[in-house]
């Protein structure tokens, strides 16, 4: 059965998003829909997007009216209030990462979700179905290391302000529409595989973090960079490092690695590995060929393919309401230690 | 030739001595130990050097510098008592264990105008070495964030009756080696600890006296962030992953020992890896130059004076569940 597939606005992501999309079988692109109160820019990017896609700007009343399947791709500010229009509508919806801008937005969101049809499906992407992170979680399950007892994760993003992959760098900068800084855009990755990996909440956090590398954060006040220490239940421990810098090693965009320590062993996750150096004659410089997909790539693919599964078959995502809301906890924590300076306990722990 | 003496027999001092071979211009002519067979078993791998139980003996071989290798709690008395005599050192870290003890010792430094080497022998580590100069170069533009991770599999010699066991006598794991990781960053980045956070882990035993891992956020005074994780706590010999990452404001230099050339023996054991080995060596040849040329320690009295200091911040942080926020200048 065909899913038809709203953008709920197409500020963020939504050109990465639709043009995986419509590469599933399961799939129509329907159309875009922004709220008539948006911005004229949003508004500007809606249209731009549907012209490129080849599909129709819909009034938000009939998009959200036909639709089978939302993915609300606005900017991080108006990720929980689409995603509860979209949800009391009564379509399954995927609300671009992060699910909202605080643990408060969240919960509000998964109150509107348990007042809705039980086979309503919602879930926030992620990375989860990443190569390196599907093979470290089979690894961990099958007892190859014991029991984990420390990571330390390091995400690490080089570039992209100048509207190569964020479309407006204040959609990260600016914590009107991005809510916050890095942390918040990017900390979600390497939060949510800590918990997937473990299977353990977080206790609580202490965080440092700034504008290390780029004024643009400094000018809005908020942070490139951020160093966190997370303590787990059962005395696990984990430290994540998530910034956005100037350049990574091999000239890649972007780095993400984990390393775990098991009572019986350890793993490491480089979503840039295995791979290749190639170098052609008269090139300079030698590229790296990963083996298989980009890793974020397939991560994007698992994630849309486990969540239009869990619509058909009537099961929930791997990743949902109640796993959003411990990650957002985790993160909303972290985010009050860099403002506190204090070791914050994790809401619910 | 530049004349050495060895105060403390233990295996570490065994280390001190095989580096010492390799490196031309130095010799020990004189190992003291409370234990006389430990002093006169290291003594004969030096050749002909004497030995003895007693401060007297040692000070009366005519010494141009004197190796403390005993455990940390009597770092700081040999220190001084040693610059009171007129005499070099290469003082072990911790080089005390409080920041006040560790002032007599660079009071008495000062005061004999002789040399204090401390053993920050990650500063003489090949990849670290290379990492200092490629920061110094300028081609990373300011240092801004790093990630350290020392991941190793390490049982200390005795067991439970191992003094690195012993809060008192090392500090704790997180004094003891966190002091490594420490210096290294002040030194590779040229500034101070102002704020930090650590965990220790007991992976091996819960009830250990000290743990075997730990790890710590630092935030720098001009503002440059770091992550530090060291464990111990690697199971069944794996080789160590040893790995640096530097971010500037002009480019980033990473060194992980994961991608190096490595091999095991037959006996299941790894090889040493490139990066990491020789620091001892390395940091005997600085030795060697400070004596005979008059060239000035690497580990100035400040570095070593805000290692120490964030050290013991980062054990009141783990045991308080809080950040700590150091004072002073560089």
């Amino acid at each position: 059965m065909t899913s038809r597939v709203l953008f709920l606005s197409a500020v963020r992501h939504a050109r990465d998003y639709a043009a995986l999309l419509r590469t599933l079988p399961e799939v129509e692109l329907f159309g875009c829909s922004e709220e008539e109160t948006a911005p004229a820019w949003a508004l500007d990017d809606c249209a731009a997007f549907a012209s490129d896609f080849d599909i129709p700007v819909l009034t938000f009343e009939r998009g959200l009216g036909e639709c089978d399947l939302v993915v609300v791709c606005s900017e991080p500010t108006r990720h929980a209030r689409l995603s509860v229009k979209a949800i009391d509508a009564g379509r399954h919806t995927i609300c671009d990462k992060p699910p909202g801008v605080s643990l408060s937005e969240c919960r509000l969101v998964a109150e509107h979700l348990a007042r809705a049809p039980a086979d309503l499906r919602f879930s926030t992407v992620h990375r989860l179905f990443s190569p390196e992170i599907l093979r470290a979680r089979r690894l961990i399950d099958q007892g190859a290391i014991g029991l984990p007892l420390m990571l330390d994760a390091e995400l690490i993003v080089s570039g992209g302000l100048d509207g190569s992959t964020v479309e407006r760098h204040e959609l990260v900068c600016d914590p009107a529409l991005s809510g916050g800084g890095e942390l918040l855009n990017f900390g979600w990755y390497p939060v949510s595989a800590v918990r997937f990996l473990t299977g353990l909440e977080a206790i609580d956090v202490q965080a440092f973090g700034g504008a290390l590398f780029d004024d643009r954060y400094a000018n809005h006040g908020v942070e490139d960079s951020v160093v966190a220490s997370l303590r787990l239940a059962n005395a696990v421990t984990a430290t994540l490092m998530v910034a956005r810098i100037p350049a990574i090693p091999g000239g890649l965009p972007a780095s993400s690695t984990m390393r775990v320590i098991g009572s019986h062993g350890r793993l490491i996750a480089d979503e840039d590995a295995p791979s290749s150096f190639v170098a052609e004659t008269g090139q300079a410089s030698a590229r790296v060929h990963r083996f298989g997909r980009e890793s974020s790539s397939a991560a994007l693919q698992g994630f849309f393919e486990d969540f239009l599964a869990a619509v058909r078959d009537g099961r929930p995502p791997t990743m949902e309401i109640s796993d959003i809301l411990a990650n957002m906890a985790t993160l909303d924590a972290i985010a009050g230690s860099l403002s506190s300076g204090l070791c914050e306990r994790v809401v619910g722990a | 030739m530049r004349r050495l003496g060895i105060i403390g027999a233990g295996a570490v001092a065994g280390d001190h001595l095989a580096a010492i071979g390799r490196v031309p211009g130095l010799t020990v002519v004189h190992v003291m130990d409370r234990h006389l067979e430990r002093a006169q078993a290291l003594a004969a791998l030096a050749g002909r050097a004497s030995f003895s139980t007693d401060l007297e003996s040692l000070w009366s071989a005519d010494l141009d510098a004197v190796l403390i290798c005993t455990s940390p709690e009597s770092h700081a008395d040999f220190a001084v008592e040693a610059f009171r005599t007129g005499v070099g050192v290469m003082l072990e870290k911790p080089a005390a264990l409080t920041v006040a003890d560790l002032d007599r010792v660079l009071e008495a430094a000062a005061a004999s105008g002789k040399p204090l080497l401390v053993g920050q022998t990650a500063r003489f580590q090949p990849a670290h070495m290379e990492m200092c100069e490629t920061l110094r170069s300028g081609a990373l533009g300011e240092p801004r964030l790093v990630h350290l991770t020392w991941y190793a599999g390490h049982v200390w010699p005795g067991a439970w009756r191992a003094w690195q066991l012993d809060v008192d006598r090392c500090g704790g794991h997180i004094v003891h080696n966190g002091i490594h990781a420490l210096d290294l960053l002040i030194w590779l980045l040229q500034d101070e600890p102002l704020r930090i956070f650590a965990r220790e882990i007991p992976t091996w035993s819960s009830v250990m006296p000290t743990t075997d891992s730990f790890h710590m956020l630092v935030e720098f005074a001009r503002g440059a962030l770091a992550t530090i994780e060291v464990s111990y706590a690697f199971a069944g010999g794996a080789p160590p992953l040893r790995r640096i990452v530097v971010a500037g404001t002009g480019g980033i230099a990473s060194i992980d020992s994961e991608i190096e050339p490595r091999g095991t023996s037959g006996s299941g054991a790894s090889f040493p890896i490139r990066s990491a080995v020789d620091g001892l060596v390395h940091q005997f040849e600085h030795l060697q130059d400070i004596l005979a040329n008059d060239v000035a320690p690497i580990t100035t009295p400040d570095q070593v004076r805000s290692a120490l200091a964030a050290a013991f911040a980062a054990r009141q942080s783990a045991a308080t569940g809080q950040p700590v926020r150091l004072g002073g200048t560089l």
